[in-house]
């Protein structure tokens, strides 16, 4: 007698399928990767724009909008908010990175005048 | 004995679907290299970044840039000069004061503009794959 018997189609339906979900993990998992990367970029670049912000902060000059513009650039609804207390002043940089996380940056810095 | 070899429609079969998922297999491991070699590049670029930017903070902070289109920071002690070699960004200055160092690889264009310096860093991952990335930095010393 011959036991042997194929592969039936919804058995090679389930391996297929589970190939292709394992594919897409993989290939989504990898996207998060590289934007995870550019999310390093922007994190560097937030940091360039802190320190401009906080050396002005440090000798009470105003900030010039067009190199503030050109640096918020690439940083997704950058906003800057300043809060001082005493003499010291707490720059907080909040964008948005490439998965649309909600991100921040923070620096404090002794201002112009201030005592440390 | 019940061995029995394949037929030729088995083998016809396994060599469609063969032929079939390797193009699919080869593509999709095509695509994660590629995947992988970005993801390489912009932890590269976002390093380079970070050393420009403190490099050329200390360097506005100790005075002496020189203005036009070069950037060369021009004071009695520890003049310094950023010059492109090779799509290498090189800070050039006396052996006194921590002398030559490459600051950043594939950097395509380095110059001065309004404000501040823009880099484009280039990098071919392929022949046909071609990524630029811009960082500008401002210069201007408060």
């Amino acid at each position: 007698m011959n036991s042997r018997r194929g592969y039936t189609l919804i058995e090679l339906m389930v391996f297929i399928a589970v190939l292709g979900i394992s594919a897409a993990a993989v290939g989504v998992a990898g996207t998060r990767l590289r934007q995870s990367s550019r999310a390093a970029i922007q994190q560097e670049q937030a940091q360039v724009l802190l320190d401009y912000h906080a050396e002005l902060v440090a000798t009470g000059q105003p900030p010039r909008q067009a190199l503030v513009d050109r640096l918020e650039a690439p940083l997704p609804q950058a906003a800057l908010r300043r809060e001082d207390l005493g003499a010291t002043s707490t720059l907080t940089l909040r964008w948005v990175d490439p998965m649309g996380r909600s991100m921040h940056r923070a620096l404090t810095v002794f201002r112009s005048g201030g005592s440390p | 004995m019940n061995q029995r070899g394949f037929t030729m429609v088995e083998l016809a079969i396994v060599v469609s679907i063969a032929a079939i998922l390797l193009p699919l297999v080869y593509s999709f491991a095509w695509h994660l290299e590629s995947q992988r070699a970005l993801v390489q590049w912009n932890l590269e670029v976002a390093d380079a970044t970070r050393s420009l930017n403190e490099e050329l903070r200390l360097d506005r902070r100790a005075g002496g840039l020189v203005a036009g289109p070069a950037l060369r920071f021009d004071r009695p002690t520890c003049p310094a000069e950023y010059l492109l070699v090779d799509q290498t960004l090189v800070r050039r200055a006396d052996a006194a004061c921590a002398g030559d160092r490459g600051l950043a690889r594939n950097v395509g264009s380095f110059e001065r503009v309004d404000g501040g310096v823009e880099l484009i860093f280039v990098r071919a991952l392929r022949p046909e794959q071609v990524h630029r990335t811009t960082i500008f930095l401002p210069l201007e010393a408060p």
